[in-house]
């Protein structure tokens, strides 16, 4: 069902970056892949897997189990909630979670993801994934600032706003050396604005 | 070319602890005058070539992330309990991450507490220098930095996020705008070059056009055969004999092993949390309260200038990222003015953040829809980076950890501060001037930005006049112990309104040439 993500993508399109742990079906996922929201969890064989829309990408998490995946999923985008980015970006953040409690004795971090599922739910009044945007949102707001809260929000704040493919829905071009630099990349082409003189703002150099 | 090393029984080195501004120059003008040099850096060496193009990364290579605290009354107590400061951890020290802004102090800034008065509370004293002292250091400075605007060289073009700057700051009636004084070459210059636009500045110059000492100061020092580097080489104590005279450092290697390097003169540039925490680890019988200590202020007067941002989201594309950090300057509220309501005064810069960052700091622990609305306006933000002159206050200030230790069994610092009422006032009133700034040419909104972590680090082995009110004399030599330097921005009297950089250099050029003199005429 999946290939991974290293294939080449028709036309010359650079292939998304996206985390190497996640599988996708090239075709269905260039059709959406990116920006559609509605992945569900699944338990495969043991393993937990995040499943894009249309089957456009699976995520697969080593430790959580499904109800965990999925109510991480769903807070991780009530905590940082655009509508631009697909599901993808925020499973990539689960997976990220799942990293720092996978392949440790000590479940101690593990309990309190746990535990604070279950703060989270009654939160909610019942289950946090099912509640609505203004529910979750009234949710999070009861738990803020609790070790468990904490944990997930500083992790999704850096994992979530660095990826790649997070970045172009921003507008933002990232790592600008190999492309030479901006100075022939538009680095002054705002043009809504008078340009300032020449003594306040020296034209390029020669050379 | 093989180079230099010398033998840890050398008693005849000079030993510098920290290879950034402070003491990657000390130790290329050392060298420039025939002394030999053993400059140790607790961090690992990169280059041009190892730097990256993306900020946690870069920040993972670069910066100081061993465990410090963070307390008293800012918010970086809150936001970022272990990272009270922005600084680095390797070679070159902070000069990989700075972005180059380069500004003679001012006159009368030189004499806070003659113009400022006995402001309550604050600890203000007269530097033992004056501008006209360090005029020709200064002049020095800008030459071996290549700032523009000085030495006849060209101020760099500016980018979209200046042009913003530059229109709004004009609508409001301000006159000294501009590309700033920048340690960057807009031309090749001293076999750097020219600015490509990257708009990574902090992350390490991929161009090697902006000045630091890793590629700047290093290289040239060790090709005069006078001088060692050593990395990944953290110094724990500065030892000294029973007469109270420095004797050389003990260290840790890269493997952790510990040694002792014997030494001429000692001079600490670990900039201004490490050098404090250094000589108060440095404690004897005969030092009790840590060495050079007598007036008990090492590790007083911590200064981090008053800062904050200001981002505005503008009704089109900005694009701030593209092109240089600080890519320009408004100078008109540097003077000293009390009739704003505080002592002192700030600079306007341009600053901008990538996304990853920008999470990261532009309400850090916000999250929520309001948060994730301002972050979708990213392409349209313009930015700007306030940098004012903040009170010395006593009780701000970096100590050891009661209990707490490093890897090396070395006490982690604390560091304790708290906002001077000045400090408030003079922030409110940039964030009203920074916000009109873009409001002038149609802002959308605009977002106050809390200080990140510190980047300037300032005040903790404080010069003066008399040994009683701080830790060195003018040129840097310690009060008490006679071959023991301080060679960073630990030394500022007071923080004065501009980045601090190209005036760290110019003491450090300034105590070369006093030290290589006094070691000519066996003084030490
Ligand atoms: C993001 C950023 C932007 C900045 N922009 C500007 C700017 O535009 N203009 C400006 O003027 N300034 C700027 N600065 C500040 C500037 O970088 C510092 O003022 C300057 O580098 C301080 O020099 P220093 O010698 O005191 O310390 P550093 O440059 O920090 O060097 C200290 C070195 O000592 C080493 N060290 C510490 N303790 C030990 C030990 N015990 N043993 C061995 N080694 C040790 C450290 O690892 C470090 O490499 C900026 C800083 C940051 C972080
Ligand atoms: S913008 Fe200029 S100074 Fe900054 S990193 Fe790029 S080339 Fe270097």
């Amino acid at each position: 069902m999946s290939i991974t993500v290293h294939a080449r993508a028709p036309r010359g399109e650079a292939p998304p970056r996206l985390g190497r742990r996640i599988r996708l079906d090239r075709r269905r996922f260039l059709a959406s892949g990116l920006t559609a929201v509605g992945a569900y969890v699944v338990a495969f064989r043991g393993v937990t897997w995040i499943v894009g829309p249309g089957k456009a990408w699976a995520a697969g998490v080593d430790t959580f189990e499904p109800e965990l995946a999925d109510t991480l999923l769903k807070m991780t985008r009530a905590l940082y909630p655009h509508d631009f980015l697909g599901d993808v970006h925020y499973a990539q953040v689960v997976q990220d979670l799942d990293g720092e409690v996978s392949g440790f004795d000590d479940k101690e971090r593990l309990q309190m993801l746990r535990g604070g599922m279950a703060e989270l739910d009654e939160a909610a009044g019942g289950t946090f994934v099912t509640a609505d945007a203004g529910g979750k949102q009234a949710a999070l707001g009861k738990i803020a600032g609790s070790p468990f809260f904490e944990a997930v929000r500083s992790k999704t704040v850096v994992s979530l706003y660095n990826q790649p493919e997070v970045w172009k829905k921003f507008g933002y071009e990232g790592p600008s050396y190999d492309e030479g630099g901006y100075l022939h990349r538009g680095f002054d082409d705002l043009s809504w604005l008078p340009d300032p003189p020449a003594e306040a703002s020296p034209p390029v150099q020669a050379g | 070319m093989a180079t230099k090393t010398f033998d840890k029984s050398d008693d005849g080195v000079v030993v510098i602890v920290g290879s950034g501004a402070g003491g990657g120059t000390l130790a290329h003008e050392l060298c420039l005058r025939g002394i030999d040099v053993v400059l140790f850096e607790a961090g690992a060496q990169q280059s041009i070539e190892s730097y990256v193009n993306d900020e946690w990364a870069s920040f993972s290579q670069l910066a100081w992330l061993d465990n410090r605290y963070a307390k008293g009354g800012w918010r970086v107590a809150t936001d970022f309990p272990n990272l009270p400061a922005w600084i680095c951890k390797t070679v070159g020290g902070t000069t990989t991450h700075w972005a180059g802004a380069s500004l003679r102090i001012q006159e009368h800034e030189f004499k806070a507490r003659t113009h400022y008065g006995d402001v309550d509370g604050a600890n203000l004293l007269d530097w033992p220098i004056t501008l006209a002292d360090l005029e020709p250091y200064y002049a020095k400075a800008e030459s071996k930095l290549g700032v523009t605007r000085t030495n006849g060289i060209p101020g760099l073009p500016g980018n979209n996020n200046f042009k913003v700057m530059y229109n709004g700051a004009t609508k409001l009636g301000y006159k000294t705008v501009h590309t700033g004084r920048m340690a960057i070459n807009s031309e090749p210059r001293d076999d750097r070059n020219a600015c490509q636009q990257l708009g990574f500045c902090f992350q390490g110059c991929k161009m090697g056009a902006k000045w630091s000492t890793l590629y700047s100061e290093i290289p040239k020092a060790l090709a005069t055969g006078r001088l060692e580097l050593r990395p990944n080489s953290h110094v724990l104590q500065v030892l000294h004999d029973d007469g109270g005279k420095v004797t050389g450092v003990l260290y840790a290697d890269e493997k952790g092993e510990r040694h002792e390097q014997k030494a001429r003169i000692v001079a600490v540039a670990g900039n201004s949390i490490e050098s404090p925490r250094l000589l108060l680890n440095s404690a004897s019988s005969k030092f009790p309260d840590g060495l050079a200590n007598s007036s008990g202020q090492v590790g007083r007067n911590y200064m981090r200038h008053t800062t904050g941002s200001v981002y505005a989201a503008m009704p089109e594309p900005v694009r701030m990222w593209r092109g240089t950090t600080m890519a320009g300057i408004i100078q008109d509220e540097s003077h000293h003015d009390e009739k704003r309501g505080f002592v002192g005064g700030y600079e306007m810069e341009t600053i901008s953040l990538g996304v990853p960052f920008m999470a990261a700091f532009l309400d850090p622990g916000a999250w929520g829809p309001d948060f994730a609305r301002k972050m979708e306006t990213y392409e349209n933000m313009a930015g700007m980076w306030i940098v004012g002159e903040d009170m010395p206050q006593a009780d701000n200030r970096v100590t050891l950890h009661a209990s707490e230790k490093d890897p090396f069994g070395m006490p982690v610092p604390v560091v304790s501060f708290t906002d001077h009422p000045n400090d408030a006032a003079m922030r409110e009133h940039a964030y009203r001037q920074g916000e009109a700034v873009y409001d002038a040419v149609g802002a959308k909104a605009t977002y106050r930005v809390t200080p990140y972590p510190s980047t300037h680090n300032l005040g903790t082995n404080r010069m003066s006049e008399k040994p009683e009110d701080g830790v060195v004399n003018s040129y840097g030599q310690t009060h008490d112990v006679k071959n023991l330097f301080v060679s960073d921005g630990s030394q500022f009297t007071t923080g004065a309104t501009e980045n601090p950089t190209l005036t760290i250099v110019s003491l450090a050029i300034r105590q070369a040439e006093k030290m290589a003199d006094m070691m000519g005429k066996n003084e030490i």
